[in-house]
């Protein structure tokens, strides 16, 4: 009898325990996959109207039955994927979206979201607000690829995907892709909320355009976009932009021409690495050490002088590291003149020399303009490939 | 409320107590009649003149002057052994020397046969006729003499049973075949062939009053837990029932935890595993009737130990355990997990199974829920259906199983596809750990209502409450959880790691075995240098 009263005890102790721990559960939200609008890419653009916004959703069409025009077996699971884009206008983008339950029977899903692309015209006017919601909704994430759009966001999400089954996919995968080039950054939306909230700091956002091959529009991804302030204050060609990923230490891959002895090589970038230390001259003046070091290969070469020969190889390198040089220079210059911190030399600054950070923050943007850089560029060969001569008959 | 309810369930519980009726068939006493005729009609009206009840009535000795009577039941006794060792040395006697009425214990007939006439290895003197009558229930020959009040149990006993067989639900590729059958003197005869020590100790009692069923323990003394084996028999003894038909019957009454889905006692129907048992330290629970075989206590890390484990080399038995403990998981988790992740956690999957997902689940009429609950379901029938069905149909319940549970479902826009594949690696991992499918089975609908209900936290709610109750379960005194809770390191190289058999020294404490030390120190096997350099100096 004594085990039945202790069974009967811990029964009550059980019940209570667990009422306890159902009532306190707070994410009753269950919804079956069926009742999802589930968005694969996001469009955010200026309005006609004045302080309104549009907001583009590029929705996954699963493919119902019947639906399904492409052949597929029905309910067989296969990717059938159709797309749907649905935009909404209004003042505030959570609004905006709500605004979208009026229109489509199934509620919006952002967790799957995987690219924001910014219309131009709302980006020269700022994003801090529109980006509010998608930073602070838990649902959205954080590792969402961000664009800025040459024209209108939303025409990008329209164009018809290449090889992929919707465009936002596309857009991603293009991304990845042109990442062996080095001449796009890679930026996420919580790399540019990091910019968006640090005082000097400026951020970079690759850009995309509508690129006409042939009469057939496909997107394109180079260069990027300099945001200062919330707002997009420049542009930097694919060249710059790499200048700029070389200090910031981001170029994995990509190649160079560069001109030795008449002969025109292509250079590949097979590894790189860049340390950027911040440094105080004597005369107070602030002085940037950028050190590359990079592994390059021979990708080919025009014309009958052999890079391949180990007494060739030195004057390459010359060359190539030169070239290096020129591009880093270039950017850094460009970066001055529009007067964007895209490197965070400020917040490395602080890091380092919080005293001299006190001095100079007040008025950084001039101190900025005056920094001069000092580039260091080491660069070791890394093989020519299949053949050690060019295909020209040797010379004897 | 609960007061309330725990009092009504006090009444209850105690009526039934009272309300059994405890007749001890024992205490009637008879004295076996020194008239014959007597004992004969008193055996029959007791055995209420059954008609398997066979009395043979003879004269002794080839002078015909004593009157005797054998009787058995039949069928149940050896009519072979009974010709020619019990009545033809009888009948064929001569001279026989004793007087009729002698009463004189010592030299009395009775005391004679016994010792000269019967040629029959196993014989006890009776002095009543319950003894007789319970004698012969068990199959035992009563041989009464006129003028005797003793009579003569010979056992003789022989009935049908199974040959020792390979064992059906225990199926091994490599180690012994041979399995449990359901006579207990030939099962305790399997595991004294595996374990010739004289410290091997057989004890048996007689449990349930109708019944009569014949129990055995099986320990050796000098290892296993005095303790342990006193607890066990004091358990035994404390049954109280009519009938004992299978050893479930036992674990059930004997178990720590009734009330709980998970089995404290472990069960076999291999002797190799029973020996091994044993010679870890635990007690094996025989039981007349039934190949399988207890052995207590049980950890809840036997569940994921099978005896190929230790025949096989230690690295491919340490992976198959974590094979099975993943199984387990899988087969628990899977249902559950996929339910939550499709009705709560859409953002957990990749982008590209979602898309596949949900235009698989596009024009499912039913919640995720509900469709796993109509597969786990259906499989549960069609398993069922498959081990009560004649062999003969099996067939075609494959068949139809096979188009039910696969592609039909699917078409008929009843179900999912992804939902096949999970109640598929279900189904397929329950019987990774046969012995486990009991609370798995269970487990699993409670994972996945909660799952269903609450999402991932439901699933954590639930297997952490599955986890407090393990470990707040004991078999016999000895912690479920162990060696993983209360972690011994010493133990746990027999746990998910099966370390090899030459470096395992010691016995697994976490069954309190009294001789701790398989053997001394490690001895690792030769190593083939020493030995080619033996051969040649040889």
């Amino acid at each position: 009898m004594k085990t039945l009263k202790n069974a009967c005890k811990r029964l009550t102790a059980c019940i209570v325990a667990l009422s306890v721990v159902f009532g306190l559960g707070g994410c009753y939200d269950r919804r079956e996959l069926n009742t999802l609008s589930i968005v694969f890419g996001t469009a955010i653009d200026k309005a006609d109207k004045k302080g309104e916004t549009t907001i583009t959703f590029q929705i996954a069409d699963v493919g119902g039955e019947g639906k399904s025009e492409k052949g597929s077996p029905k309910g067989s699971g296969q990717m059938s994927t159709q797309y749907l884009n649905i935009s909404n206008t209004g003042k505030n983008a959570n609004n905006i979206i709500r605004d979208m339950d009026h229109i489509l029977s199934r509620e919006v899903y952002i967790a799957h979201n995987q690219v924001i692309v910014i219309g131009e015209d709302l980006a020269r006017e700022g994003v801090r607000d529109s980006l509010d919601f998608f930073a602070r909704s838990p649902e959205g994430r954080l590792n969402v690829y961000i664009f800025v759009a040459r024209g209108k966001g939303s025409d990008i999400l329209e164009t018809e995907p290449k090889l992929e089954k919707m465009p936002s996919d596309d857009l991603v995968r293009t991304l990845m892709v042109q990442k062996r080039t080095s001449e796009a950054p890679i930026i996420t939306e919580f790399d540019l909320i990091k910019g968006l909230i640090s005082k000097t700091t400026c951020s970079i956002v690759p850009i995309v355009y509508i690129k006409e091959i042939e009469d057939k529009e496909n997107v394109c991804v180079e260069g990027c976009a300099v945001f200062k302030d919330g707002k997009m204050i420049a542009e930097l060609d694919k060249k710059e932009t790499r200048g700029v990923l070389w200090i910031r230490n981001e170029v994995k891959n990509g190649a160079f021409l560069v001109d030795v002895e008449g002969t025109k090589a292509t250079v590949e970038i097979r590894e790189a690495r860049s340390k950027v230390k911040p440094e105080i001259r004597d005369d107070g003046k602030i002085v940037l050490k950028i050190q590359v070091n990079a592994m390059v290969g021979l990708g080919d070469q025009y014309g009958k002088f052999n890079l391949s020969d180990p007494t060739n190889i030195p004057e390459g390198l010359k060359m190539t590291e030169r070239a290096i040089r020129k591009e880093i220079r270039n950017a850094f210059n460009k970066v001055k003149a529009i007067n964007a911190d895209v490197i965070g030399f400020g917040d490395c600054l602080r890091q380092r020399y919080p005293k001299k950070w006190e001095q100079v923050k007040d008025h950084w943007d001039e101190t900025f303009k005056d920094i001069e850089a000092e580039i260091t560029v080491k660069i070791k060969a890394d093989g020519n490939g299949r053949i050690d001569t060019p295909l020209h008959p040797s010379q004897g | 409320m609960f007061g309330f309810l725990y009092k009504k369930a006090k009444a209850l519980f105690s009526k039934k107590g009272t309300d059994s009726k405890q007749e001890d068939f024992s205490q009637k006493q008879t004295p076996v009649s020194r008239t014959l005729a007597d004992n004969i009609k008193t055996i029959r009206e007791e055995m209420l003149l059954s008609c398997d009840v066979i009395s043979r009535e003879i004269t002794i000795g080839k002078e015909r002057s004593t009157r005797a009577a054998i009787i058995f039941i039949d069928g149940m006794a050896d009519k072979k052994i009974i010709n020619d060792n019990v009545l033809k040395p009888l009948m064929n006697i001569s001279g026989f020397p004793i007087s009729p009425g002698s009463t004189d214990r010592k030299t009395g007939i009775i005391k004679v046969i016994e010792q000269s006439v019967l040629a029959i290895s196993n014989i006890a003197e009776v002095q009543n006729i319950n003894e007789a009558i319970s004698e012969l229930l068990t199959g035992n020959t009563v041989l009464f003499v006129d003028g005797d009040d003793t009579a003569l149990a010979i056992s003789a006993k022989g009935f049908e049973k199974r040959s020792v067989d390979e064992p059906p639900s225990e199926a091994v590729i490599r180690g012994p075949r041979e399995c449990f059958i359901e006579d207990i003197k030939t099962n305790t005869s399997l595991i004294r062939r595996k374990i010739k020590n004289q410290e091997l100790r057989v004890e048996t009692m007689t449990i349930g009053q109708r019944t009569r069923t014949v129990v055995s323990i099986a320990y050796i003394s000098g290892v296993a837990n005095a303790g342990l084996v006193e607890t066990v028999k004091n358990r035994l003894k404390a049954i109280s029932t009519d009938s004992i038909l299978e050893s479930g019957y036992i674990e059930q009454f004997i178990e720590d935890s009734p009330a709980s889905i998970f089995s404290t006692i472990g069960y076999t129907e291999k002797p190799d595993v029973a020996a091994a048992k044993i010679l870890e330290g635990r007690v094996a629970i025989l039981v007349d009737g039934t190949p399988f075989v207890l052995t207590a206590p049980m950890l809840f890390a036997e569940y994921f130990q099978s005896a190929e484990d230790y025949y096989f080399r230690p690295y491919y038995a340490t992976l198959l355990r974590i094979v099975r403990i993943i199984a387990a998981m899988t087969t628990i988790l899977a249902p559950a997990i996929y339910v939550s992740v499709t009705t709560f956690h859409q953002e957990l999957l990749p982008t590209g199974l979602l898309i596949t997902m949900a235009s698989a689940r596009e024009g499912i009429p039913f919640p995720a829920f509900v469709e796993c609950l109509i597969m786990i379901v259906t499989f549960e029938i069609l398993r069922e259906a498959g081990i009560r069905l004649p062999r003969t149909v099996g067939q075609a319940l494959s068949i139809v199983g096979a188009l039910v549970i696969g592609e039909s479902a699917v078409a008929a826009g009843l179900i999912g596809a992804p939902m096949v594949i999970f109640v598929a690696i279900t189904a397929v991992s329950s019987f990774v750990v046969p012995n486990l499918i009991e609370p798995i089975a269970v487990l699993r609908f409670i994972v996945l209502i909660l799952g269903s209900m609450f999402g991932g936290y439901g699933i954590t709610i639930a297997m952490l409450g599955a986890l407090v109750h393990m470990a707040s379960l004991n078999s016999f005194g000895f912690p479920y959880l162990s060696p993983t809770a209360p972690f011994d390191p010493g133990d746990s190289k027999d746990a998910i790691v099966r370390a090899p058999l030459w470096m395992m020294i010691k016995r697994p404490k976490s069954v309190g075995a009294a001789d701790k030390k398989r053997r001394d120190k490690v001895v690792p096997p030769p190593t083939g240098e020493n030995d080619g350099g033996e051969d040649e100096n040889a």
